[in-house]
């Protein structure tokens, strides 16, 4: 394994790291919002799920993230531009405050960097196609069922009268939902990273094309996103809890375990989605069996336009990365 | 007598779905129809709640609220 090999896992893996770091919020704001765990202990549960993950799902969107790109467009030089222009777009973007999705900017910096190096053909159209339409049907999926989920809640136990006993249930049963949850944001996010660095040894011919993912990538994979989860969490923890809607113990339950069943049905089909979009939609369908106006659309609003945005940022920014390699390689 | 936004929320949610069927992969097509088809349930349910309410009160209510 040469230095550029070596050089490559080592960002692919810092990617997987700040996106536990980043996300962590997303897994643990609600329970931690309803007072059901501490933020610290909050952490410790999410990291532990999002580290076991790999012994629920198998690593199909690791291949999807290692075929977006026709066999041997790759090179060092452009998976390194690919995740330059993913870091950074994401870090413009945690500037100027927009929800986008580390997963869309992964995509995107891997379409502009395989464009730089050989020209769009590389592309596979149809691997495109299904992320792009899970883009946007991830969160409907997260709204829908959450919605469902909350209002036959709300059907069943509308009658019972002992609100102290029933509030104790949902609150045991935030701490499944968001085991659950965490649980699928581990299996889809970190397969991403594997995918990232399938892709790596591939190009460099340590593992032939179409092989599974080696053990100690899917180790290293769940090792980065669970320490990053735990060093991250609780210090950004007040985001995705309070921001779109307020959350009760039985709003929590219903959205992570939607926004899990939905992520998990994405990664057992092989689909990359942005766990940050399909919670944001989960939430939304809670608050919506309120009212329309109990969501705040001004969040669900620059949810949308991070879908817009991210895929063409970390294109562009990834082609621009690649440039001064082309003139040198 | 008329819906207020939360029904019609679900028949955009319902026409997003059908308008991705197309360029869906045929292996998830069943995502779209089933979200579809939810999404079309709640907005007969929801529609349907508000035109008996608005019945019963003889004018619309104030954005389908649940009380």
């Amino acid at each position: 394994m040469n230095v550029w090999v070596f050089l490559i896992i080592l960002v692919a893996l810092s990617f997987d790291f700040f996106n536990g770091f980043h996300d962590a919020a997303n897994s643990i704001a609600t329970v931690v919002s309803t007072r059901v765990l501490t933020p610290q202990t909050a952490v410790v549960w999410a990291a532990f799920f999002n580290f076991v993950a790999f012994l629920v799902f198998g690593t199909k969107v690791a291949n999807t993230i290692a075929s977006v790109a026709e066999p041997g467009t790759f090179t060092n030089a452009s998976i390194f531009a690919a995740l330059i222009g993913a870091i950074a777009w994401d870090i413009i973007t945690w500037f100027l405050g927009l929800p986008t999705s580390s997963s869309h900017a992964l995509v995107g910096g891997l379409a502009g960097a395989a464009v730089a190096s050989v020209g769009w053909g590389a592309l596979v159209s149809s691997e495109y196609q299904k992320i792009a339409v899970f883009i946007v049907l991830s969160p409907i999926m997260g709204f829908l069922l959450a919605f469902t989920f909350q209002t036959a809640i709300y059907w069943v136990f509308h009658r019972y009268r002992r609100v102290e006993k029933l509030n104790r249930g949902f609150r045991r049963g935030q701490l499944v939902s968001a085991a659950a949850f965490s649980l699928g944001h581990g299996g889809n996010d970190a397969q991403k990273t594997m995918g990232v660095i399938l892709t790596v040894l591939i190009a460099n011919g340590i593992v032939a094309q179409g092989s599974a993912v080696p053990l100690w990538v899917v180790l290293s994979a769940h090792t980065a996103i669970g320490l990053g989860t735990l060093f991250g969490g609780w210090r950004i923890v007040h985001t995705m809890g309070t921001k779109i809607t307020k959350l009760q113990p039985v709003g929590g339950m219903s959205a992570e375990s939607s926004a899990a069943v939905a992520i998990g049905l994405a990664t057992f089909g092989g689909v990359p989605v942005s766990t940050t979009h399909t919670i944001s939609g989960a939430i939304i369908g809670v608050g919506t069996t309120q009212r329309l106006s109990a969501v705040r659309w001004g969040v669900a609003g620059r949810v949308v336009w991070a879908w817009v945005l991210t895929i063409p940022g970390a294109f562009t920014v990834a082609y621009v990365a690649y440039l001064p390699f082309k003139a040198f390689l | 007598m008329r819906l207020s936004r939360r029904p019609l929320f679900f028949l955009v949610v319902t026409a997003t779905c059908l308008l991705l069927y197309e360029p869906t992969p045929s292996s998830f097509r069943w995502v779209n129809l089933s979200m579809a088809a939810l999404s079309f349930f709640w907005f007969v349910l929801l529609s349907a709640e508000e035109l008996l309410a608005q019945r019963g009160k003889g004018g619309p209510s104030s954005e389908g609220d649940r009380s």
